[in-house]
């Protein structure tokens, strides 16, 4: 126990930087990085308990306002499963720090990183959940009872889920382990989740509509996911103690089982997953000479497909958009008139593209990370003889290379399915280049001020590291309101699309000039 | 071929470097010894452009790589202590990066990759992603991208941590090799005996200050470079 104790401090202190931040001499730094993730935290927390205000003012007129917390909870659940499954391979499967070389049980090792991950969750139900428990409490007008039984809920939610996403993130990597090419198989495994994860979101309204129509498919579904979820319903409205204990037991066994199951596989397991298969011998074959910019760019295109969580977490957006563009070809377009509650005839087709093309900009930005991915390979570009301007310039057209192809060849399907004209899809065409150069611009500069070299897994850089955060949220956040500030002007449509282009250009210029100055400085400092 | 004039480089408060002044030439072998955290990675990291650096300057053939970085770089190779490079290339995709990099014509790299590889036993695994290589294998690899462009100067931290007994003899050859045509080498070792063996001239330092310099003679006349440097630290 003691042992285990000193393993998870250990691990807490290292996921969480605690160090750094004690020992950040800039104080303000560390009061501002706090307070950036205290506001944050804050703003998610605020926009669920809206959303669970809104989902029980909605649900009171069928009268089903009861199903609102167990929908949450489901729904909490799922993403806990979903999101334990990507963090098993850093959290999990980490060998890096030679653990297994210390006198420690392998049971020992595998609860410390299980528990962890717990940890980890409880960030996420802390935000989803929490509210949603609190604002049901509030506007049901519930008592004391409701909230000692919800906080007891809270305590052992992300048990079960957490332990479901580490058994699939255990088959994942056990599968992964038995292959040959471990890095292509894990991206199409992973991907495949993805894609499943999308064509449910897609039809959740449609779900929705027909829980509300069919009350005993929603009992059907509930009952159907797990006697947990029953538990939870009775214990919430009915604060049946039985079920309390049941929940509690359940939750707790699940981690106690999981960890007696798999403790024996499971050095196997971290062991083959580090074994890179070896061909058996060096093939001559003709060299070739490149320019370094060249070089550059197949350096950091080899390095992207090469890293599968790198690939899922920024290539999500123009995923998204490319299968919503093939969507368009077989179903009925005013699905898509639905989905973002428009009028068909209130704005030219091809304007209802460009929110959709930024968006897929925005969250498609590899060059966010791609200082931080260089890592502890960092020396090697800042010890040759290569013009900063050029590094940046690789990383830019990586994110092109990744992103504009298909984004491309989405306009020009979503251009077949609308009818539109060829000006019209060459204009959204060059407002997607020219918005994917800002966002790549900017995903540089965030990255140099915010670097994070020091990383244990690719998790970390790629989907947890702040300069990945504010790479996608910043420009997602600024081309909402470029989108809203239309509806409250009065300009034409088109006058308004010449002003976005006017806008782009001058933010890249003004991006240009600040990686001049200060990126190539700032890229100096780093090491 | 390589001046340090005066370098100083902080931490923060803490001065890491003090003021250090050392003169490498043509076709030299010079030694860099001191115990850890002496200030030895410091320097080296100065030198090749990884750290920036408050006072002083460092002249690579008479260009600052303060002022000139590129210049520099272009006549300098480095071998870092730990031989972290691109896991995710294979042996020869990473030597042709470099060569790349360095605008090495094809002829050149494909004698000296085809050298070097076979010399240091690892030309049967260039085929083979880096992160399958082991630790000694990652490092003939990081020494064979450095000579694959013929610098001027070579710049190397520990580097015989980590190699096999038959690579090490061979890298002390070549590096003499190197040196008799008019190559410079700076390196740094906690191997005394080789450092002895190998060097022209060495330079001790100890808290960021240099606090022995000279040739290999000269230093070692009271005895020993382990006498030498032991009695060094007993001063301090």
């Amino acid at each position: 126990m003691a042992k285990l104790l000193l393993l998870l401090k250990v691990d807490l202190i290292r996921i969480f930087s605690i160090n750094k931040l004690k020992n950040n001499k800039n104080i303000f730094k560390t009061i501002g990085i706090i307070a950036l993730i205290l506001l944050i935290m804050t703003y998610v927390f605020g926009a669920m308990g809206t959303y669970t205000y809104l989902g029980i003012k909605f649900l009171m007129q069928y009268g089903l306002e009861k199903y609102v917390l167990p929908i949450i909870y489901f729904l909490c659940g799922f993403v806990i499963f979903y999101t334990t499954i990507y963090k098993a391979k850093s959290y999990l499967f980490n060998s890096e720090d030679n653990i297994f070389a210390l006198p420690l049980k392998s049971s020992t090792i595998l609860t410390s990183r299980v528990i962890v991950l717990t940890i980890l969750n409880y960030v996420i139900i802390s935000i989803i959940f929490l509210p949603a428990c609190i604002i049901y409490g509030v506007m049901l007008k519930l008592g004391i009872v409701y909230y000692i039984y919800a906080f007891l809920a809270y305590l052992f939610m992300p048990f079960v889920p957490t332990v479901l996403g580490c058994i699939f993130g255990y088959i994942i990597g056990y599968l992964t382990s038995k292959v040959n090419n471990k890095k292509i198989f894990e991206t199409i495994l992973t991907y495949s989740v993805v894609l499943l994860i999308m064509y449910l979101s897609f039809n959740i309204q449609t779900l929705a509509m027909k829980f509300v129509n069919n009350i005993e498919l929603l009992n059907k579904l509930l009952s159907s996911v797990g006697f947990l979820i029953n538990s939870f319903m009775k214990l919430i409205s009915q604060y049946s103690l039985k079920d309390l204990l049941i929940y509690i037991f359940t939750n707790i066994a699940s981690m106690i089982l999981f960890i007696a199951i798999f403790k024996n596989s499971y050095v196997k397991i971290v062991q083959n997953l580090k074994i890179e298969n070896t061909k058996k011998k060096y093939v001559e074959k003709e060299h070739t000479r490149k320019s370094s910019l060249t070089t550059l760019v197949l350096k950091e295109f080899k390095m992207y497909f090469s890293i599968p969580i790198y690939i899922l977490n920024t290539s999500f957006g123009v995923m998204l958009i490319f299968f919503a563009s093939v969507a368009t070809l077989f179903y009925d377009k005013g699905f898509i008139f639905k989905l973002i509650k428009l009028d068909p005839g209130s704005l030219p087709l091809y304007v209802l593209l460009i929110p959709v093309i930024a968006f897929s900009m925005a969250t498609s930005n590899t060059a966010a990370c791609s200082i931080s991915i260089e890592g502890k390979n960092f020396w090697i570009l800042k010890t040759m003889p290569i013009e900063t301007k050029h590094i940046f310039l690789s990383k830019i057209i990586l994110n092109m290379l990744v992103v504009i192809p298909l984004t491309i060849v989405s306009i020009i399907l979503f251009g077949i399915s609308f009818k539109l004209t060829i000006i019209q899809v060459l204009i959204v065409s060059l407002l997607a280049i020219i918005t994917n150069i800002t966002c790549s611009m900017f995903g540089i500069i965030i990255n140099l001020k915010f670097p994070r070299l020091d990383f244990i897994s690719y998790t970390h850089v790629v989907k947890q590291s702040l300069s990945s955060f504010l790479g996608i949220m910043i420009p997602l956040a600024i081309f909402f309101a470029i989108g809203i500030l239309y509806t409250t002007l009065t300009v034409s449509i088109d006058i308004y699309i010449l002003a976005i282009f006017a806008l782009l250009l001058a933010v890249i210029m003004l991006q240009y000039n600040i990686l001049k100055r200060w990126g190539i400085k700032r890229f100096n400092e780093i090491n | 071929m390589l001046k340090i004039t005066n370098l100083t480089k902080r931490y923060g408060d803490k001065i890491a470097v003090d003021n250090i002044s050392i003169e490498v030439k043509p076709g030299e072998i010079f030694g860099f010894v001191g115990h850890n955290g002496a200030g030895k990675t410091t320097t080296i990291k100065c030198i090749v452009g990884i750290l920036s650096y408050e006072d002083g300057n460092i002249f690579i053939d008479s260009d600052s790589i303060k002022d000139e970085p590129i210049k520099c770089k272009t006549k300098m190779a480095y071998i870092p202590d730990n031989p972290d490079i691109y896991e995710n290339l294979t042996g020869i995709q990473y030597l042709n990066f470099v060569s790349d990099i360095y605008n090495v014509d094809k002829n050149t790299r494909k004698n000296l990759i085809d050298k070097y590889s076979k010399e240091f036993e690892i030309y049967d695994n260039l085929d083979n992603v880096i992160s399958s290589y082991s630790h000694g294998m990652k490092q003939k690899l990081a020494v064979i991208s450095a000579l694959v462009h013929s610098p001027k100067i070579l710049v190397l931290d520990e580097p015989f941590v980590g190699l096999d007994p038959s690579a090490q003899f061979k890298l002390k050859e070549i590096m003499k090799d190197l040196c008799n045509n008019g190559m410079s080498i700076f390196f740094s070792s906690h191997v005394l005996a080789v450092v002895e063996k190998l060097c022209d001239r060495i330079a001790i330092i100890n808290k960021g200050k240099i606090v022995r310099i000279g040739t290999v003679e000269d230093i070692t006349k009271e005895g020993s470079l382990e006498d030498v440097f032991m009695a060094t630290l007993g001063d301090e």
